[in-house]
């Protein structure tokens, strides 16, 4: 199963495969859900190692993330963005309610500006596979100094003016810098909006 | 609803990455609960995070990790968790008024506050935060027809129109619209006449005022 995942990475097919794996767990199929597990358990492990987080941290975080991922399964719609997208944003403000404050705080959830869509169409689903591979060769295109900048953002968790001091540049110019880089990815997605 | 002012695309890029501080956040949140458009930006700057997910070295977790997630799925009540009372949220937060970050955080309408008076016309009041939380977010409920003293921002501030409106330098600012301003804007905020002015006021740190105001500033504790 790891090596046909794996096969699919980067051209689209693979979001669907997961998308396929999201929509039997909403069912409560626990064999799709220790797939989908086995794919993103360590590399949300991963993300949340260089967002600063202790190895047990890390740990409990990858847990409450996949928790949620299990709970929340069939409120998932592909029309809204692929199951990536919808794992990383989970992740992310589970990691600022525990690191940040300490009492979870639930307004800034997902779900509070999530508005329930209608299923996709084909061709939406087409459109939205291109654009996961678009945007993942957006960003390796990207030029080093665009892509340190992104990079620091959301992998390193630092701000922008934490960036400028990483980088020794002006505040200005690391958002110069995001913006440039966000043209490009925006570029790469076709201006669909 | 038309918003004509939106967030700078790096701030919405900071508020994608989770870097953003609380208070700030908080103001975005609730801008793009009423701001389609940024909700469909918002979400490119949420697939270049997908993408980097993706691209994320696997670091192995601990061999019982899935069977104590397993557990724990069995322990809670699957029916339960299931966050119905999302949909009563919205509701609730359309009859207020309010953007539904904002109406969970509240939990009253604006009418329903206690409004602590700071000048003649000016009301303010302070959301608490989370203990530990960066910057500050407060209220501010300005009569019709009144200016503001001129006022520099020196760290990210950010201004949402809830209800009413005013018009600066920059120019109007209606409900739902964000002013996101740097650090070397000032600007003198007129509102408009016809209803009280309400905004959301994120800041990382207190406003610089300017002249003799800043004198009061800490006894109006703006």
């Amino acid at each position: 199963m790891t090596d046909s995942i794996k096969q699919f990475q980067g051209n689209g097919r693979l979001q669907d495969e997961m998308a396929a794996l999201v929509a039997r767990i909403a069912k409560g199929d626990r064999e799709a859900f220790a797939t989908l597990f086995n794919y993103y358990a360590p590399r949300l492990k991963s993300f949340m190692l260089r967002r600063s987080a202790d190895p047990e941290t890390a740990e409990e975080l990858v847990q409450e993330t996949m928790l949620a991922v299990w709970n929340r399964a069939s409120s998932f719609s592909p029309a809204k963005g692929s199951v990536t997208t919808w794992i990383y944003t989970i992740a992310r403000n589970l990691r600022i309610d525990r690191l940040r404050r300490q009492p979870a705080q639930t307004f800034y959830d997902i779900d509070d500006f999530d508005e329930p869509s209608a299923e996709p169409s084909t061709e939406e689903r087409l459109i939205q596979n291109e654009s996961e591979a678009q945007i993942a060769s957006a960003i390796e295109a990207l030029p080093k100094e665009q892509l340190d900048v992104i990079s620091l953002s959301y992998v390193d968790d630092l701000s922008q003016s934490e960036i400028a001091e990483r980088l020794d540049v002006p505040l200005g110019t690391v958002k110069s810098r995001m913006r440039l880089a966000y043209q490009k990815l925006r570029d790469a997605l076709g201006g669909q909006s | 609803m038309r918003v004509h002012h939106h967030p700078d695309c790096a701030t919405l890029m900071a508020y994608a990455s989770g870097t953003l501080s609380e208070a700030l956040t908080m103001v975005v949140a609730c801008h793009v609960a009423w701001c389609p458009q940024c909700q469909r930006e918002l979400r490119c700057h949420e697939e270049t995070g997908g993408a980097i997910i993706d691209r994320m070295e696997a670091v192995p977790v601990k061999p019982g990790c899935l069977d104590a997630v397993l557990q724990r799925i069995d322990a809670e009540c699957r029916e339960a968790r299931a966050r119905d009372c999302a949909p009563e949220l919205a509701g609730e937060a359309h009859r207020m008024g309010l953007p539904r970050p904002l109406c969970r955080l509240l939990g009253r309408s604006l009418d329903q506050l206690a409004w602590r008076r700071i000048a003649p016309g000016v009301a303010v009041y302070r959301i608490n935060l989370a203990r530990g939380a960066r910057g500050r977010l407060m209220l501010m409920r300005i009569a019709s027809g009144k200016a503001l003293p001129r006022h520099g921002h020196s760290a990210g501030e950010m201004t949402m129109v809830l209800r009413g409106a005013y018009r600066d330098e920059v120019g109007r600012f209606a409900m739902g619209d964000i002013a996101d301003l740097g650090h070397d804007i000032e600007h003198k905020p007129v509102t408009d006449s016809g209803a009280d002015c309400i905004c959301l006021i994120g800041s990382e740190r207190p406003w610089r005022l300017r002249g003799l105001l800043r004198l009061v500033q800490p006894i109006l504790r703006l």
